[in-house]
């Protein structure tokens, strides 16, 4: 890519998990759950990551932060002007990058520190980083309490008295507190209420426009993630299988996958009736997944070929932007689904 | 700690229950007793009377020259009883103030560090534990001549495990939470998390098996007294006297019965207000309450 608008740039990102067994805790195997994957993302866009629990979202997520030690590959970050590869800074150059990307967990009752007042929770990064006094921290945790819609009086609340929602609210201050350029949501609204969900959404978007936010937006949920994202990769056991913006993906999906994932989702309209055939069988064991294309077992178009050769992500000729990894990307005819986004927004 | 924290608390304090109000007078009591007895008692715990021997507490002869009686060398019993508290009262804490830091220490340097760190400590954990610890504690104390400090670093250092087992298994759950998570995202060290996390959220585990084993501290030297292999007389503690006083429990029945229920209160009042303690420390139960 010579797009200098990329802010982060993931190359053969792979994260094993030894399976060790017996009393020398010997390595037998190793659950591969993510598996060389390979995208970018550009300045203040959304990129959407969905697909089936266990295909290596949140793992992905974690390791683009650091929390987790991916196995190999480069996590390239835009810093000043120049792509740094954060896994191979070092711990203390680390500290610095951590400011510039933050991170937004799922599970809004987990991420909070019981223990910890809502002042303390969203002060504690400017507590780690060691910015500003006390009286400055504090000013901060209001403004920053202000931006997501919680108001000072509740500075000094403990988490349980917060619903899910404000809960989330409170983890986004929080990430926000070092002004970051970039965030990871992980799958931050698959714990609420649908109602609360579009709020939370609304929010992250309104956030990303003012402080000029770039997302890599994880979930599960096609419905959430076509709402806010310009890009959307779908992954499958550890592989991404298709990358394109969220219009072409839901009208012109080019992976088999995708499309029994477009198929599955639910339309409001009790009147519908559409020929829906879901797809056979189990998500294979990541520890010991089938050769040649991951899909080939459940896909309904497989062909020898796919069984033999893994296929390539690769960019379809004609078609900018749009990466798939299926041998008969071309040849399919594929259903995709009306992009909702224009209905709704109108209605 | 915040203004909000602590109005909160000390509003539950004022919603105190009743048994822990009782709890805490008999508490305060039996410390001021164990502190100032000895200095306002004329009467020494040592000085033997042998023409007042197993003189009856007041309140079976309101004649009596002793007030809680006196025992078969015609020692005061009161004073006796306060001394052997005061004793009790310092041998519990300062054990559990040893513990509590060897054993949240190693425990925490299990569960942080992980690794042959963790396999070790553990590993002598369960050794230890296998063990019935009352004969390690005679074992101990027969080769090392038994007294108070002795007592207390021995008891002390053995009651580490619970402590390091609660601690490593407290850390193995926290260190999954997110908010662990998130301060590793925000570059926060092992020992910041350790600190501003791990500790607040085990705290009050800690404070329950503390006062808890305050008492079993307290019973363990008192069993080895009682055993004869704990302090010996001349010394004074509540298990030597119940030892000494059960020759005697048929015709002196006092000599026995009065020290085992200052001792029975003693244990009682810690772990009720250890239970309560608890409670109070926990904001989730603390404005469920």
């Amino acid at each position: 890519m010579k797009d200098d608008n990329v802010i982060l740039r993931v190359d053969d990102l792979r994260k094993y998990f030894p399976i060790k067994k017996g009393l020398f805790k010997r390595v037998v195997g190793n659950v591969k759950a993510v598996d060389g994957i390979s995208f970018f993302v550009r300045k203040g866009e959304t990129v959407g990551v969905v697909g089936e629990s266990g295909c290596g979202k949140t793992t992905a997520g974690r390791c683009i932060v650091r929390v987790m030690e991916p196995t190999s590959g480069q996590v390239q970050f835009r810093r000043g002007g120049q792509m740094v590869d954060l896994l191979a800074l070092s711990k203390h150059e680390m500290k610095k990058a951590r400011q510039e990307i933050q991170m937004i967990f799922q599970d809004p009752f987990s991420s909070l520190d019981p223990r910890m007042t809502v002042k303390k929770i969203i002060a504690e990064p400017l507590d780690i980083h060691k910015i500003g006094t006390r009286q400055e921290q504090e000013e901060r945790v209001k403004e920053l309490m202000s931006h997501v819609g919680l108001g000072a009086y509740q500075l000094e609340r403990y988490p349980h008295e917060f619903s899910g929602g404000q809960r989330q609210r409170i983890g986004i201050a929080r990430a926000l507190a070092l002004n970051p350029s970039f965030i990871v949501c992980d799958e931050p609204v698959s714990a609420l209420d649908v109602s609360v969900q579009a709020q939370v959404i609304n929010l992250l978007s309104d956030l990303q426009e003012q402080f000029d936010l770039t997302y890599l937006f994880i979930a599960h949920d096609l419905s959430v993630v076509e709402h806010v994202s310009d890009r959307i990769m779908v992954m499958y056991v550890g592989q991404v299988v298709e990358m394109t913006t969220s219009k072409s993906l839901y009208t012109n999906p080019k992976h088999p996958y995708t499309e029994a994932l477009l198929q599955a989702i639910p339309i409001a309209d009790p009147r519908s009736r559409r020929d829906f055939r879901p797809l056979e069988g189990n998500v294979p064991d990541p520890s010991n997944p089938p050769p040649g294309c991951k899909f080939h077992t459940r896909c309904p178009y497989v062909q020898d070929i796919c069984k033999r050769e893994p296929p390539e992500l690769r960019e379809l000729k004609g078609m900018h932007d749009h990466f798939v990894a299926c041998h008969r990307a071309e040849e399919l005819e594929l259903q995709g689904i009306q992009s909702r986004t224009a209905v709704s927004r109108s209605s | 700690m915040s203004k909000r924290a602590l109005s909160s608390i000390l509003t539950s304090i004022k919603k105190m229950p009743p048994m822990i109000i009782i709890c805490f007078i008999l508490l305060f009591a039996m410390i001021a007793a164990a502190v100032f007895l000895p200095f306002l008692e004329a009467i020494d715990p040592y000085t033997q009377n042998l023409l007042g021997r197993l003189a009856k507490p007041r309140f079976l002869d309101p004649a009596s020259k002793y007030v809680l009686g006196s025992d078969p060398i015609g020692r005061d019993l009161l004073s006796r009883t306060v001394y052997g508290l005061a004793c009790s009262l310092v041998i519990g804490a300062l054990g559990v103030i040893i513990g509590t830091v060897l054993g949240v220490s190693l425990g925490m340097l299990s569960g942080l560090g992980g690794g042959i760190l963790d396999n070790i400590i553990m590993a002598v954990a369960e050794l230890q534990q296998s063990i019935p610890r009352t004969l390690i504690l005679i074992v101990v104390v027969v080769l090392v001549r038994p007294s108070v400090t002795v007592m207390i670093v021995v008891l002390g250092v053995l009651s580490w495990n619970g402590y390091a087992r609660l601690v490593r298994g407290q850390i193995l759950s926290i260190r999954e939470e997110e908010y662990v998570l998130c301060s590793k995202a925000l570059g926060a060290s092992q020992f910041y998390i350790a600190v501003k996390h791990v500790l607040k959220n085990i705290a009050s585990p800690i404070i329950v098996l503390s006062t808890s084993n305050l008492s079993s501290i307290i019973l363990s030297e008192s069993t080895l007294s009682f055993l004869g292999v704990g302090l010996q007389p001349p010394a004074v503690s509540l298990g030597l006297m119940i030892s000494s006083g059960r020759d005697h429990l048929a015709t002196s029945w006092w000599l026995t019965i009065i020290p085992s229920i200052v001792l029975a209160l003693l244990v009682i009042t810690t772990s009720l207000i250890g239970d309560w303690l608890r409670d109070v420390l926990d904001p989730q139960l603390r404005h469920g309450a």
